[in-house]
């Protein structure tokens, strides 16, 4: 599914979106051995901590997307350090909990309907 | 950042006892022990562990026995995963003469498989003291990570950072929350060392033993 579509979809704000990528999964999870640990590539993570260490996450998992939910405040070495890296940074109001319920809905209809 | 060179650092600048804590791993606190011998320094063998919980916890023991028999549980509790260096950088091994001698291709910046909990029934049953690091913090602390502090925890004291330590002019002896409160320089760099440091008066904490004794007794 493409980024764009889940971003639309569930009105999310885009921080750094920088190329319009193909996801084939979404973790949800706050620590990062457990992120590290369990989360695939080409997947969306949603989490909560918005610091640089997550970019860091991401780029060894080989995860495209972080979003940061309960609108986080994010800094700006945080986005700095997302647009070096090319990870696409999105942020939502929402709790992880209704905005991965969301996500995975919209993965579970597309993989039916496939 | 040698140990040969962390203790001319912190010989000049006339501090008496320190503990080298690095994460998850003991080697250069060993070494920098072991160095101390002919030195007008005490070292105390100490490592900084990461829970399950990405509670990060400082350990301290008597002797370099006790550390190593800590590093038997970390290495059975380490993820077996590779260090990633473009991410978190080389981790270097360095011999007594300062001079790099290896690299440490585990990865050290993750957490132990183990509950904090558990984590510090091990340190007390191999005889070392538990502190929660920098519990101030918002991230990697007891109150970032478990929310506040377990009043029934089995801490022999807690860790606060500096700037704390600073701001509420804390004393060794005080307590925090119910347990004596202890404060680190947190060095980094050869340059942090000296910057902060706590008061001994009297010299009443000498090594190991006077520390454990010392915190045991300010125990609530």
């Amino acid at each position: 599914m493409k980024l764009s579509q889940i971003v639309k979809k569930c009105q999310l704000e885009k921080i750094v979106f920088s190329v319009d990528e193909e996801i084939s999964s979404g973790y949800s999870g706050d620590l990062m051995s457990d992120v590290m640990a369990n989360a695939r590539a080409n997947s969306i993570w949603i989490t909560i901590q918005a610091h640089k260490n997550s970019i860091a996450v991401a780029l060894i998992k080989d995860i495209k997307a972080i979003l940061f939910t309960n609108n986080v405040s994010i800094g700006q070495e945080v986005v700095e350090k997302a647009k070096e890296e090319d990870i696409i940074l999105l942020r939502t109001k929402k709790d992880s909990f209704t905005v991965s319920g969301e996500i995975y809905s919209m993965m579970e209809d597309k993989t039916a309907k496939d | 950042m040698s140990p040969q060179l962390i203790l001319e650092q912190a010989v000049a600048q006339k501090i008496n006892l320190i503990s080298v804590t690095d994460h998850n791993t003991i080697y250069h606190s060993v070494l920098a022990c072991k160095q101390s011998e002919n030195m007008p320094l005490k070292v105390i063998p100490g490592v900084e562990l990461t829970t399950r919980e990405e509670v990060h916890l400082l350990a301290y023991f008597c002797n370099i026995d006790s550390l190593k028999k800590m590093d038997e549980f970390i290495k059975i509790k380490l993820p077996k995963e590779r260090n990633k260096s473009e991410v978190f950088g080389y981790q270097l091994y360095y011999d007594i003469h300062g001079e790099i001698v290896g690299i440490d291709d585990v990865l050290r910046q993750t957490a132990l498989i183990v509950g904090i909990d558990e984590l510090v029934d091990f340190i007390h049953h191999i005889d070392g003291i538990a502190i929660p690091a920098h519990i101030d913090k918002n991230r990697f602390s007891l109150l970032s990570q478990l929310g506040f502090i377990d009043k029934s925890a089995k801490f022999d004291a807690v860790e606060v950072s500096k700037f704390m330590w600073r701001k509420k002019e804390f004393l060794l002896g005080n307590i925090y929350d119910g347990f004596p409160v202890i404060a680190g320089s947190d060095s980094h760099t050869l340059e942090d060392i000296g910057l902060f440091f706590l008061e001994n008066f009297n010299n009443t904490i000498k090594d190991f033993y006077s520390l454990k004794s010392f915190l045991g007794k300010n125990k609530k």
